[in-house]
């Protein structure tokens, strides 16, 4: 099994589209974004934290004629993907295009393009819809958009897993890298705000939603060594599970199969990796028994370790739950060798990926 | 070493019946599914066409979409012919693979929203649009808590599911998973695909010259693998062998395939090379085959390149048309009809290719199913975005 190396790192934020400036942000104590009265089912007006995406150039990195054919959330993905190429010294990275894969993680995907479709089709009839609208409502529109921009011929999968999709990405990405079926892959989560989904979290009481993406770029330890590429980090281990008690739309409610589920994920993890993290990053971002669940689980299996929560800075759905990840890649990249920073990734349904940096 | 995977059930639901017998009696004799569409209304469209399902009883209705139910039928059906305990179950994994889910009572939402605002709008029927929800459904309703994954890789989705259901079980992450996926008629696609003028006005043709586009179907197919060793070992008696899959990008074009069908070579060409076999290995191909210009002509081009002279010998079917393309729940649908065809040495008939498209040069089965010493089929799946997956069984002799 080949060791799995972070050599690019790229991500879009209500904080900015800079490492440095989520990293920023994990180190503030305020949440981003802002208060917003949304309207929820029956026209209740409910109160929530939105954090969208700050503004960027993005014709700096692809023409207006791309981005014209693009929706928002493949504008975000591709741009940060495109950002993590670079980042990790993309053009000295000699793989074919058939060895590169791309693993897209997002829960609800493009849902602004959806309801745009949609509402064609109710103003003006099925017979007048928009075939651009189509292809773009399509989850893997995104993947589809950086595979023609990077040229990546391997893999293109796009995984909904809710919160945990970002992580389900990474972990079938690294395990892709491990096995010798990839040479190099992209991947990471990406999620956007659009306006029915907003009207949906309000009617479920979220109290906070974040939109943007995280991409890494990851490869085998030794070829990035051999090309002589930084390493942010490296993936160490990663841990799967499920909580079949979990409703569709919600964490489980029943804290002792989620904590069962949790335990088995982050043990897996170290497990692989042969070392205990000296951080865990969990991931319910408010009150409640998935989040007294993620204490529990992290607790016991690493008893040493201290715990964060990013999210309740930025938000649960950020990139998809990407944006942990990345912060505790940006950790691991500052610790001295040997303090990990275990993740753990809990999707509304109950899918549970725990992800190991070194 | 490599782990062998066993498919020790299989599950099917779709417009040619509600399980694995009725499915292959109807597939076999050469029935069509594909009928005229009552589930919704698609004025404007150049057809009335579609290959729709029948779930079961409105008892799960309040609780799960059309989509949803079509995969726990597929699911409960694929886990009771492996023969699974309860307590089994409880440590397999389910990845399943769909490209609207919940779309069709999403649809109900978006109108009512569009039409009185969203404060009159029912969130329950949104609440189940996620791709994830199948694959929550059926590990609820299973009590599975090994490791969980949905994907949505368009019309390739389901065939995803279960290379990465493989992958976890080869990795040692995974004792045994439900693969698969579905997918229900949904008034997006149906405007959709016309919109892209990909829509045959009448029943599809795979691979006939005067073929002129898809026809959609909606339904669900699942498969139980595991680790052979352990199937074994718990008594389970293996229906057919996985043995490798492959998977690639076009990198070309959103809607349209590669014309000289490059990434569909590659992910053939792939699952060959990971497997150890050789091309003249392969006994059946049950193709992608959605009946459009450009995708049986891709299709065809990466065959041959992959198998050769060998590639106008080897029998070649489309089961689209018979249930009509099920997008996101073909690649699940098609790979249990690839391992009933090497478990019966049977495969079943391409309805409709009267002329055989000539640039085409296929073996393409018409007519009437065919009898076939069968050791080793390949199922192909590919979808918008350019993403391909071809999947390798093999029987159990």
């Amino acid at each position: 099994m080949r060791r799995v190396a972070i050599t690019g790192l790229a991500c879009a934020g209500p904080f900015g589209w800079t490492t440095a400036s989520l990293r920023e942000a994990c180190r503030r104590q305020e949440p981003g974004g802002s208060m917003e009265r949304i309207e929820a089912r029956r026209g209740r007006p409910h109160v929530m934290r939105v954090a969208r995406c700050a503004p960027f150039q993005r014709e700096s990195v692809l023409t207006s004629r791309t981005l014209r054919r693009m929706g928002e959330l493949s504008q975000i993905w591709t741009i940060c993907c495109l950002q993590a190429a670079r980042d990790g010294g993309f053009e000295d990275l000699a793989c074919p295009p058939e060895r590169r894969g791309t693993f897209l993680g997002t829960g609800f995907g493009c849902t602004d393009t959806t309801w745009e479709y949609l509402r064609g089709l109710h103003a003006d009839g099925a017979g007048m819809a928009n075939p651009f609208l189509f292809s773009e409502s399509v989850a893997n529109a995104p993947a589809g958009h950086s595979a023609i921009e990077l040229d990546t011929r391997g893999t293109a999968i796009s995984l909904t897993c809710a919160d945990a999709s970002a992580a389900t990405a990474v972990a079938h990405a690294a395990r892709a890298i491990a096995h010798d079926r990839l040479d190099a892959a992209w991947c990471g989560g990406v999620e956007i705000l659009s306006e029915p989904l907003l009207h949906v979290l309000a009617t479920l009481a979220v109290p906070f939603a974040s939109e943007g993406a995280v991409c890494f770029l990851l490869e085998p330890l030794a070829s990035a060594r051999a090309r002589g590429a930084r390493v942010h980090a490296e993936l160490a281990g990663w841990g799967e599970a499920s909580d079949p008690a979990a409703p569709a739309v919600d964490w489980s409610i029943n804290p002792a199969p989620m904590e069962q589920a949790l335990r088995a994920a982050l043990q897996r993890a170290p497990r692989e990796a042969g070392q205990l993290p000296l951080s865990v990053y969990l991931h319910a971002a408010w009150e409640g028994p998935a989040r007294d669940a993620e204490q529990e689980a992290a607790r016991r299996v690493c008893p040493e370790a201290r715990t964060l929560e990013v999210s309740r800075r930025l938000g649960p759905l950020g990139a998809a739950g990407g944006f942990s990840l990345a912060a505790a890649t940006l950790q691991a990249s500052e610790a001295a060798r040997g303090h990990g920073s275990l993740t753990v990734s809990s999707g509304w349904g109950g899918t549970i990926v725990s992800l190991l940096f070194t | 070493m490599t782990r062998r995977i066993a498919v020790t059930g299989v599950g099917i639901v779709c417009a040619l019946g509600r399980d694995q017998r009725e499915f292959w009696s109807n597939t076999i004799e050469g029935r069509g599914g594909i009928g005229r569409l009552d589930l919704f209304e698609a004025p404007g469209c150049r057809s009335d066409r579609a290959a729709q399902a029948r779930p079961d009883s409105a008892s799960e209705r309040r609780r799960a979409s059309r989509t949803d139910r079509f995969c726990m039928m597929a699911a409960r059906e694929a886990t009771a012919q492996a023969g699974l305990s309860e307590a089994e179950l409880a440590s397999f994994g389910v990845s399943l693979g769909s490209s609207t889910a919940g779309m069709l009572e999403a649809e109900a939402w978006s109108r009512r929203c569009f039409s009185s605002g969203f404060a009159r709008a029912r969130p329950s029927q949104v609440l189940h649009l996620p791709s994830s929800t199948p694959a929550d459904a059926v590990a609820r309703a299973l009590g599975a808590s090994g490791p969980r994954l949905s994907n949505m890789t368009a019309c390739s989705s389901s065939a995803a599911s279960v290379g990465l259901a493989a992958d976890l079980i080869r990795d040692g992450d995974a004792r045994g998973m439900i693969a698969g996926g579905g997918d229900a008629l949904c008034l997006m696609t149906y405007a959709g695909f016309n919109a892209l003028r990909l829509l045959d006005a009448g029943p599809c043709r795979p691979f006939d010259a005067g073929r002129q586009g898809l026809s959609l179907g909606e339904g669900a197919g699942a498969l139980v693998l595991e680790d052979w060793a352990g199937a074994v070992e718990r008594g389970a008696r293996p229906l057919a062998e996985f043995l490798e899959y492959g998977a690639s990008c076009d990198a070309h074009h959103m809607t349209a395939p590669h014309p000289e069908g490059r990434g569909a070579a590659g992910a053939m060409a792939t699952a060959l090379a990971r497997a150890g076999l050789q091309a003249d290995q392969v006994d059946h191909i049950n193709a992608h085959g959605t009946g459009t210009q450009l995708n049986d002509i891709s299709e065809a081009k990466a065959i041959r390149e992959v198998f050769g002279a060998r590639a106008a010998r080897i029998p070649v079917t489309s089961s689209k048309s018979q249930l009509g393309h099920l997008l996101g729940g073909s690649g699940g649908v098609e790979a249990v009809a690839l391992v009933l065809s090497l478990m019966h040495q049977m495969i079943p008939p391409t309805l409709r290719c009267q002329i055989p498209d000539p640039d085409v040069g296929l073996d393409v089965v018409s007519g009437s199913a065919r009898a076939a010493s069968l050791r080793i089929g390949i199922s192909n799946s590919f979808g918008f975005g350019g993403t391909n997956y071809s999947l390798l069984f093999a029987a159990v002799s």
